[in-house]
């Protein structure tokens, strides 16, 4: 399976121009040739296909499903089974809401090297209590500037050890829950990349904002605080170890924080897979509970590398506990 | 003394009913895929037969049956950062366990006494085996009658001191600690041998700093038992701490009697700046010491401290002043069972 650039994906859908397609012939070689009939499905009110699970039902590799704005959202959930396609939101505010496919997510992605960008999804609520605005069981994923708000999860996945989920420019509000069972922000599974990146979260409920089983988790500039409602237990949880790199983000625990131990943890549910690294730079992190707190807590044998962060706040805070250094 | 061994091996192995015996083998081609997979389906009696896999095996396991052998298959054969029961990578519950030519590394826990092996029953047995990274090496817990034995190994980079010290080797108390030819580095800050046993055997052992140790003593016996050092090479580095002697041995109120304090053929080399003690005998018993080969800026033998040591315990215990100290108190006369001749007579023999 042949993973293509989004300079790619555009080179192809204009294969009628034969320049491009000489552009695409030389980025992808002649591998890429097979979805040359590659379409733009375009779903909306005046369209043929009303919904997204209307163009989910017909799209093949390779295409792209551009979704018009729809008035007061569309009550509406896909299952995306295709590899190779993006689902785009054209404008600012196209909302998928309320409904859930397979008792799982509004968007249920089974395809690999999906790319979903500038949508909205809302208020995923199923039986589980692990609703999710999306459920990846594919391979790779790419999501940008979307927001996903009041869903039990914001995006939840299966086990996909050799593929990545790539998340910027994206928002997460009110999403998580524990009832019994806990969901979160951000929920990946065993996968061997999670990278997010500039994403803001935002009063995340009970669970955590970001908990990732993967080998290599990667947060930059991100933005994560309970603030004054946020309910939230981590800001960022790898219960089972693998590398953690995080830099430039702000972060902040909120005063109704419903765990005030840590602010990150690493290796909290029994470690069993490779640490190669914990690299903790240039981090904001701010205390706004009345109780102190652990900015790192390393479960690992891994030496924490911290490096440059501001700690501030009204809460005591340890920048450190386990295995590492802080300078 | 083989042929008493080989006798004893065969023993134990109709004791198990070898009839029944098998060889579980774990691997990742094998059914079972890792050591916590045998130890849910092992029988006493067992030999668990593991073989490497790339990166070692992210795994712990509570072995519950007696006389099992855990062995791998060929060197290189790991079990690391998992833990059991928030204690150790592995935790042995059975009586009777050998364990031979695994790695045990990188095992932490909340409690900070994460161990390569907890043994929590009789008898273990530790063969051509290296503990590397771990909290505490070999934790075991009290076993009156029981004994750890330690056989070629290593022990590199164990031990910390966040709050409480940890060492690379400590048991409690047991009836033998046997620890041969085996090497201990690298320590994190606890001992490398810390023994309640009541009796502590080391012969031919390698226990040297080095460059990045910072042991706090190299051995010691906090609470009696007697100590046998024989044909050892230690040394203490110069990141260790200078206050410690190599080699401390406390018996203080309360403690079991020190039958025997043997030191013989051992070498002390001081890697550090400062004069440091080799070894501090807070027992009242008078060792024997021969043959040692002592290097400079060392004191080989010294009391030092000892009566001002005892003093001070008989004090607390008469006065009980401090809360902390009226457990202590009441523990540490609890053999005299409170008879002020009795505390007077051991008060006289130790002044």
């Amino acid at each position: 399976m042949t993973h293509r650039s989004p300079t790619m994906r555009r080179a192809l859908r204009c294969a009628r121009d034969p320049l491009a397609l000489v552009v695409a012939l030389l980025l992808g070689g002649a591998a890429s040739l097979a979805p040359a009939a590659a379409k733009t499905l375009v779903v909306g009110d005046a369209q043929e296909l009303k919904t997204p699970s209307a163009a989910a039902a017909v799209v093949a590799d390779g295409d792209t499903v551009e979704i018009e704005p729809h008035e007061g959202g569309y009550f509406d959930c896909a299952i995306w089974k295709a590899n190779h396609i993006t689902i785009e939101g054209k404008g600012a505010d196209v909302v998928i809401t309320d409904k859930s496919c397979a008792g799982k997510a509004l968007f249920v992605i089974d395809g690999s090297d999906v790319t979903i960008r500038n949508l909205t999804f809302q208020r995923a609520r199923v039986p589980d209590k692990n609703g999710a605005g999306i459920r990846a069981e594919g391979g790779n994923l790419l999501i940008e500037k979307s927001k996903f708000i009041d869903n039990e999860n914001g995006i939840l996945s299966a086990d996909a050890p050799k593929a990545s989920i790539t998340i910027r420019d994206s928002e997460f509000t009110r999403n998580g829950k524990c009832d019994p069972g806990c969901s979160h922000g951000i929920y990946i599974g065993r996968y061997a990349l999670l990278d997010v990146e500039h994403c803001v979260f935002r009063e995340t409920r009970q669970g955590h904002h970001i908990k990732s089983r993967a080998l290599r988790t990667v947060l930059v500039g991100n933005d994560i605080a309970d603030g004054d409602k946020g309910t939230a237990s981590y800001l960022v949880d790898l219960p089972n170890g693998g590398a953690l790199v995080m830099r430039d983000n702000v972060m902040e625990k909120g005063p109704n924080s419903e765990n005030h131990s840590a602010a990150v943890t690493i290796g909290e549910e029994g470690v069993d897979q490779p640490t190669p690294e914990i690299t903790i730079e240039h981090n904001k992190f701010t205390n706004d509970m009345p109780f102190p707190t652990v900015f790192i807590r390393n479960g690992t044998a891994t030496e924490a590398k911290l490096t440059g962060n501001t700690l501030g706040g009204g809460g005591k805070i340890t920048p450190l506990t386990g295995d590492g250094s802080t300078n | 003394l083989k042929r008493v061994r080989a006798a004893a091996a065969v023993l134990a192995l109709v004791a198990a009913g070898p009839a029944d015996a098998r060889t579980l083998l774990v691997g990742p081609d094998r059914e079972l895929k890792a050591p916590s997979d045998a130890a849910r389906v092992a029988a006493d009696g067992d030999t668990i037969a593991i073989d490497p896999v790339e990166g070692g095996y992210f795994d712990c396991a509570v072995w519950k049956f007696n006389h099992l052998t855990i062995e791998g298959v060929g060197p290189g054969v790991i079990v690391t950062d998992r833990s059991c029961m928030g204690k150790a990578i592995f935790v042995t519950d059975g009586t009777d366990i050998t364990i031979r030519n695994l790695t045990f590394a990188r095992a932490r826990v909340p409690d900070q006494n994460g161990a390569g092996i907890r043994a929590e029953a009789a008898n273990l047995r530790v063969e051509h085996s290296r503990f590397i990274n771990n909290e505490v090496g070999i934790l075991a817990a009290s076993a009156p009658d029981g004994s750890v034995v330690v056989i070629d190994s290593e022990f590199i980079d164990n031990g910390q001191c966040a709050a409480d010290c940890t060492p690379s080797l400590q048991v409690n108390g047991l009836a033998l600690l046997h620890v041969e030819h085996s090497r201990f580095g690298g320590g994190k800050g606890g001992d490398y041998i810390k023994s309640l046993a009541a009796r502590t055997e080391l012969v031919g052992n390698e226990i040297v700093d080095g460059p990045t140790g910072l042991s706090r003593c190299l051995v010691e016996l906090p609470f009696g038992g007697s100590l046998v050092m024989r044909d050892n090479v230690l040394a203490k580095g110069p990141r260790s701490s200078a206050e410690m002697p190599a080699v401390a041995i406390v018996a203080g109120l309360g403690a079991p009697p020190v039958a025997e304090l043997t030191f013989n053929g051992n070498r002390f080399t001081n890697d550090g700046p400062e004069r440091i003690v080799f070894v501090r005998d807070w027992t009242g018993t008078a060792p024997v010491f021969d043959n040692n080969t002592i290097g400079d800026r060392v004191i080989p033998l010294s009391s030092d401290g000892y009566r001002w040591f005892m003093t001070k315990a008989y004090l607390h215990a008469l006065v009980g002043y401090g809360d902390g100290l009226v457990g202590a108190a009441k523990h540490a006369l609890a053999p005299y069972k409170g008879t002020i001749e009795a505390l007077k007579a051991r008060l006289k023999s130790v002044l």
